[in-house]
Parts: C-alpha cells; structure tokens; sequence
C-alpha cells in the first residue's frame, strides 16, 4: 500500500467533483426553473440569505423543484393506488373518480414519507 | 440534528393535520399573515403548475395551500441553514458549499447517497449528483407568467445637507453632511404654509387609505369647509379642556353641630353606616385647586366650583336613603 497514491487519487477525484460542479452550476444559467428566480430571491432575503450569484438562486429553486415534484409524485401515486381500490363498476358510475385530484389526504400520506 | 431536522416537516405535518376539512383554522392562520400576499399567491401558482407537470389534473384548495406552503418554508429553511453555516465560517455572504450543507441538512431525514460519510467533499454529495440528475432528466418548462422584481423600493427625497447647498451650519458641533435646517425666515413662512398644507394633505390621503372618512380638503381661507373638516375629522376636533364639562354633585351631607364650639363644621358622607370624610376624600383634588369656593346649604345639595369648571356630577347611596337624609335634615 503507497500512502502517497491515496492522496493524489483523493485529489483527483475532489478535482472531477469540483468540476462536475463547476459546470453544473454553469448550466444552470441555460437552464430555466420552474420555480421563477424572482420568487427564490424573496424568500432567501426574507431568511437572511445573502449572495450575488444568479447560479446559487437557480441551485436553490431547482432544489425546491426537485423536492416539490417528489412530494407532487408520491401524492399522485397515492391517489392512483386508492383509486385502484375501487370497484369497476363503481368507478365507472361515478365520473369525477376518474380525474386525478389532490387531496388532502394523499398529501397527507406523501408528507409523512418525507 | 436528523431529530431538529426532522421536527421541521413534522411541523409541516401538525399544519396539515391541524386543518379540518372546512379548512377554518388555516383560515385564521391565513388572515393572521399579512404582508406576503402576493409571494404567497405566485407560490400557489407555481405549485399548482408543478402537481399538473407530474399529472394532477385537479386540487383541493386546501392541500394546494398546504404543499404551497411547504416549498415556501423549504426554501426559507434552505436560506436559513446557509446563511447560519456561512455566519460559522465567518462569512456574511453565502457560497455554493453553504448552500449544500443547508440542503443536506434538509434532507438528512429522508436520505440521500452517501449520507453516512461524514467526511465527503461536498463538491461530490450525493445531494448534488440527485440535483443534477433531476435537471438532465425533467424537461425544461419555465413558469406560465413573468413575475416582476418584487417588493418595489421607492426611493425617498433626501433633503440637501449644508455641503451640498453651500451653507454653513449655525454651530460647529453640526458636522456639514447632515440635512440642512428648514428656513425660519419670513420669506420662507410661504414655503412653510405650503408645507403644512401639503403635510395636511398627505394625511388626509393616509387616513382615507386607512378607513377613516375625510370630508373635504382644508383651505386655509375657507372657514366653513375647515369647520366642516373638523367635525369629520376627529384629529382636528378641539382639546377636551375647552369643552364645557358637566358640574359635579356631590351627595347629600349631614353636617355635625360642631359650629358652637368654633371649630369648622365637619362634614360627613354617608353611605349605609359606613362614614367618610369629605375632606379626607377630596382632599388632594382641594389642595391643588386655588380659588374654590364651597356653598353649603342645610339640607340641600352642593356645589362645588373649581375655577369656573363644571365637573361631573355623581350620586352615592340609593334614591330612598336620599331621601330619609332631607327628611332628617329638614327644619321642623
């Protein structure tokens, strides 16, 4: 075992990881959030948050995408698998059943996975 | 930390639980915010376009409120953490390394790759390589509408300072980069009248934007219209000490025979068989009245003026009561 491969093979690969993210953050400027920048910078001031950096507003919004999209997922898995539940005939008699809504209580179920 | 951490979306969780089906406690919770409205409002909106996106096809206001307003706290809490790991660092402004620590933090309760290793970079975290896969995997889809910068800053007129105007100020110990004096001389009594009108004004429009009705605009040379105003207005009305105020009476006394003896006659109310000293009971309100003068008539009501002001009259003990009192009282 050379002691002195492991720290360069260490360094190696903080460089790739500095890197990979370097350029992530780069890409992050081409790439538009859901969530508008203006609406992240607001509540980052309201909390304190303090930067000039548009990629650290944008790495923030898409965070809070990615996180919304899973709890939105969960919920709209759970509202397929209740209604799954329900008889066919039963499920054809009653229309509305068939459009997928967010319900409390699926939201309810998705946020306790969270 | 993952116990604190977790606590956060079980708060989250209690609000959700918290609301019944009518909703009426969010409700009260909703007019308790104030403020954020319009924050709040694009929030919803732009949730309500992430649950379509996945494949909702409708919501209940409710849970649109709710999961609106848990990605606004996700967002508060993320800027939270990193501003609270930049301020450790010794730093007041936040860099990409504080934001992940903020967003591990976060997700510390649900779990992310390489969690355990607490020793990583953070450059390779396993939050980061989540983030960058959710980017190349979605399809890029802005928000509906264009939100403008918000809130809007007005700038304020700053008055000029001395340096600026040329002038010196009245004394040494007033440094020049402060604003100047208003001008006190007669040539700028006319720019202070209009100053009071304009400052007049501007408070009209802000009790008018408060609620309050506001008659008419006041001109100065126009005595009606300012009665007017000032009836309506109640900042303008007139002090309470000119108003004329109802007398005082005090009620009935029996007074002792002690006139024979020289000395002032004492006099007594009475309530039930409880007696009290007149003088004692107003003695601190006749120690600082100069100029009083007391009437006292046997047997019937007095008066008592206190420079010319009428005060208000109160009545102790019940209506027969009174009334065996004259009875006593009453020559035979």
């Amino acid at each position: 075992m050379n002691p002195n491969h492991n720290p360069q093979s260490s360094d190696g690969g903080r460089h790739d990881d500095d890197a990979a993210l370097t350029e992530f953050l780069a890409s992050l400027m081409d790439y538009t959030p859901t969530i508008p920048d203006e609406l992240v910078e607001h509540y980052l001031a309201k909390s304190g948050f303090q930067s000039p950096d548009l990629r650290l507003t944008r790495l923030v919004a898409v965070a809070t995408q990615k996180f919304v999209a899973e709890v939105a997922g969960d919920a709209l898995q759970h509202c397929k698998a209740r209604q799954a539940t329900i008889p066919k005939d039963k499920r054809d008699r009653q229309q509305k059943d068939k459009r997928l809504v967010l319900t409390m209580e699926d939201l309810t179920k998705a946020l306790h996975d969270v | 930390m993952e116990r604190r951490k977790s606590k956060k979306f079980y708060e989250a969780l209690n609000m959700i639980n918290g609301g019944d089906d009518t909703g009426r406690s969010f409700q009260q919770r909703k007019l308790c915010s104030g403020g954020d409205d319009f924050a709040k409002a694009i929030a919803k909106l732009v949730v309500a376009q992430l649950c379509e996106i996945e494949g909702f096809q409708s919501f209940q206001h409710l849970a649109l409120d709710t999961l609106s307003d848990v990605a606004v706290r996700y967002i508060f809490n993320t800027g939270k953490s990193a501003h609270y790991n930049a301020n450790l660092s010794g730093r007041n402004e936040c860099n990409v390394f504080d934001v992940i620590l903020g967003l591990e933090d976060l997700g510390s309760v649900q779990g992310f790759v390489a969690a355990s290793d607490v020793d990583h970079c953070l450059a390779g975290s396993g939050i980061v390589r989540e983030i960058v896969d959710f980017v190349y995997e979605s399809e890029q889809i802005p928000f509906v509408f264009t939100v403008p910068k918000f809130p809007v800053t007005r700038e304020r007129a700053m008055s000029a300072s001395f340096s600026r105007i040329a002038e010196d100020p009245p004394g040494e110990h007033i440094p020049t980069w402060l604003p100047a004096f208003p001008d006190r001389n007669g040539r700028g009594m006319e720019g202070n009248a209009a100053k009071e009108e304009h400052s007049l004004l501007h408070l009209q429009k802000h009790l008018l934007s408060n609620g309050f009705e506001v008659s008419t605009f006041v001109d100065h040379g126009d005595a009606k219209a300012k009665r007017i105003a000032i009836e309506s207005n109640p900042f303008l009305a007139a002090p309470l000490w000119d108003k004329e105020v109802a007398s005082v009476v005090p009620p009935p006394v029996k007074i002792l025979n002690d006139v024979d003896s020289g000395n002032p006659p004492v006099v007594e109310n009475c309530v039930g068989d409880e007696c009290v000293s007149v003088v004692e009971a107003f003695a601190p309100a006749i120690e600082g009245v100069k100029g009083a003068r007391c009437e006292f008539r046997e047997g019937k009501m007095t008066e008592l003026h206190l420079n010319k002001k009428h005060a208000v009259s109160f009545k102790i003990g019940t209506r027969n009561k009174l009334l065996g009192r004259l009875a006593d009282l009453s020559p035979e």
